[in-house]
């Protein structure tokens, strides 16, 4: 654990660093500039000049970056361009929103592809494998944006069912919040259970054909028991990486589908940032983004350890 | 009182010779077992009709190119591809048709240990849970499939204490072949088959496990299917041997007939190509010739003429039923060698 831990920590930190980089250098590579967007086209130039003195755009790359990661290690993200409030207080009231969207969407698909990839496996060619695998193929090719659409015009405009757009925060009552919610959860899951489904469902079927599990079977267990702990098992480590990678996207990658159910989420901050050259924001949520997504990956090469006693060797 | 006396003598007579057949009821048999396999359009057979007798105590090998379907064979003995057709009977009980929630009582008495030592074994469990789990799930308790775990892996010579908490990746492929030997012993079965299980081992280790197997048999009285590619192994071992040529069995009896005086010439060409380790020797045995035909569509007649240097117009024409000419071994040809015949 020690070992593993004074590896990983040093390249967690290098990602990081590259990561902030980066976006503190965007301000220099993007055409126009933070102090226009906000004064206006008739800003004399000592205003442009003392607006960027005092969000620190006047100084050059490195010093900029290290004043930015310095505070930032304080906890302190700067000031928005725009509003001219904290943008770590932007950020924290954001990420509830994607957060609980986020952590609902994985759930969901977790729940219905497992269940299915191995239902499918243990049966191949079966009824529900055939079934499970034409409609994952033509959800595959849906995009979310087409999904969202699909899902406002069916469950909204035709069923009346649920509302077409908007936010109820959960400490309004949870019924009304997941009412909101239903819809951009369902969006995000569809997209991904077809994804976990295949991915998981090639996984059993290799792992089926190894000769333990025949030699299980040759032991007279049975095939829900074979499926469960001979099976699934040794899959759980494709699992894991897979739900790792899809919690991370789905943080950063909620942009489509707050912008067009209207949630007032990190997806939707960052577009309207960008928009308006309100750059401390942008860096704010990347940097933030970017920690939940190296601190998850992080996580899951420790669940490696933990399910395969191999890896412990190996490393 | 004379009638009464032969009466009771032929009672007496009876009930010996009852006594003898159970004795001498086999433990498996097999009859005429058919294995299909694929989908209507693309349909073969890989087992054509094969049929044998397994006694306690016995050891029958299984020989024959990758392809001949004693793999099949094996698999559809188990119940593991159930046979499309023909009979099973393990302890007189016909097995084909029970299904696999009615096998599933029935699968502690017939086990496997297969080709790949380390495939076989779940890489993610402990030696002593390996070995002990078939009993857990036959309703032994933690502790009970414990003490039975070491007790097997003691047999096959290896230390519980030292090795059961261990993992597969640990050990070598011939000490995870005593692992899976345990693991198939520690279900008490009756019939063993053994799918090539040393096939993957170094030479200096395959005689170890066939060591251990030959132990197995003798102890437990085991019934044992041996399933080879390599005629030297199954001569070490086995009791009678069974040639297979395309899925069927084109020669069977005891190993020492099979391998003074072979009637088939398939079995004569086999036995041919076992290496002579011998750098002196020229080797002037007529080889094998041509490729095995697709299962998928045997010649007609006998499967083994269109390699066969003996092969004629009948042979093209009639099926050789497989059958025993007096004092040989039986054989499925129409023009069986003689003994101390050679091909060429």
């Amino acid at each position: 654990m020690k070992r593993f831990l004074t590896r990983r920590v040093p390249h967690v930190l290098a990602v990081l660093v590259i990561v902030t980089f980066a976006t503190s250098a965007l301000i220099d590579l993007l055409p126009g500039s933070a102090a226009s967007a906000v004064l206006g086209e008739n800003a004399t130039a000592a205003q442009i000049a003392e607006f960027n003195a005092r969000f620190g755009l006047d100084a050059p790359l490195i010093p900029r970056y290290l004043a930015w990661i310095g505070h930032a290690l304080q906890g302190d993200l700067g000031l928005s361009i725009r509003l001219g409030t904290p943008v770590s207080g932007l950020v924290a009231e954001r990420i509830p929103v994607t957060g609980e969207i986020a952590l609902l969407a994985i759930l969901v698909t977790v729940i219905v592809a497992v269940p299915l990839a191995a239902r499918a496996a243990d049966r191949e060619s079966g009824i529900v494998d055939r079934i499970a695998n034409g409609l994952s193929s033509a959800l595959v090719a849906v995009p979310a944006f087409v999904m969202a659409v699909l899902l406002v015009y069916v469950l909204s405009l035709e069923l009346g069912l649920l509302p077409v757009a908007g936010w109820s925060p959960l400490d309004a009552g949870l019924g009304e919040n997941l009412r909101f919610l239903i819809m951009p959860v369902l969006t995000l899951a569809l997209v991904e259970i077809p994804v976990m489904y295949r991915v998981l469902r090639a996984d059993l079927l290799t792992n089926l054909r190894e000769d333990f599990v025949l030699a299980a079977r040759a032991r007279g267990m049975s095939r829900s028991y074979v499926m469960l702990r001979h099976v699934l098992r040794p899959s759980s480590f494709s699992l894991i990486t897979m739900i790792g990678l899809t919690v991370g996207r789905l943080l950063g990658g909620t942009v489509i589908v707050e912008q067009i159910y209207g949630l007032p989420g990190l997806g939707s901050l960052v577009i309207s940032s960008i928009s308006s050259k309100d750059i401390t924001v942008v860096q704010g949520v990347v940097v933030v983004v970017a920690v939940i997504y190296v601190f998850l990956n992080l996580v899951v090469d420790l669940c490696y350890t933990l399910l395969d006693p191999r890896v412990k060797v190996a490393r | 009182m004379t009638t009464a006396n032969t009466a009771d003598t032929a009672e007496g007579s009876d009930a010996s010779e009852a006594a003898d057949t159970v004795t001498t009821v086999p433990v498996l048999e097999v009859e005429d077992v058919r294995v299909d396999y694929g989908t209507r359009g693309s349909r073969f057979t890989a087992v054509s009709g094969v049929s044998f007798a397994l006694h306690a105590g016995e050891t029958l090998g299984v020989v024959g190119e990758s392809g001949c379907g004693k793999s099949s064979l094996g698999r559809a003995v188990l119940q593991l591809t159930p046979p499309t057709s023909g009979s099973v009977r393990l302890g007189g009980r016909e097995l084909t048709g029970l299904g696999r929630r009615g096998m599933r009582p029935v699968r502690r008495r017939m086990q496997v240990v297969l080709q790949d030592p380390v495939s076989s074994l779940n890489p993610r469990r402990r030696i002593i849970d390996i070995v002990g789990e078939g009993l857990v799930v036959g309703g032994a308790s933690k502790g009970e499939a414990r003490r039975r775990a070491a007790e097997v892996l003691r047999e096959v010579g290896m230390d519980p204490d030292a090795v059961g908490h261990r993992h597969p990746h640990e050990f070598s492929g011939g000490q995870c072949q005593r692992v899976a030997i345990a693991r198939a012993m520690a279900m008490r079965p009756q019939v063993l088959v053994c799918d090539e299980p040393v096939a993957s081992l170094d030479v200096s280790v395959q005689a170890q496990v066939l060591n251990l197997l030959a132990d197995m048999k003798a102890e437990h009285h085991l019934a044992m299917l041996f399933i080879s590619h390599d005629l030297s192994v199954v001569t070490t071992i086995c009791d009678r041997v069974a040639v297979m040529y395309l899925g069927t069995v084109v020669e069977i009896g005891p190993t020492e007939e099979i391998h003074r005086r072979p009637a088939h010439p398939y079995t004569r060409i086999l036995l041919d190509s076992v290496p002579v380790p011998d750098p002196e020797t020229v080797d002037d045995r007529p080889g094998i010739q041509g490729e095995l035909p697709s299962p998928g569509n045997p010649p007609s007649g006998c499967r083994f003429r269109t390699r066969c240097p003996r092969a004629q117009q009948l042979c093209a024409d009639v099926v050789p039923p497989l059958a025993a000419p007096a004092g040989r071994t039986a054989v499925a040809c129409h023009f069986p060698l003689e003994p101390g015949e050679t091909l060429g």
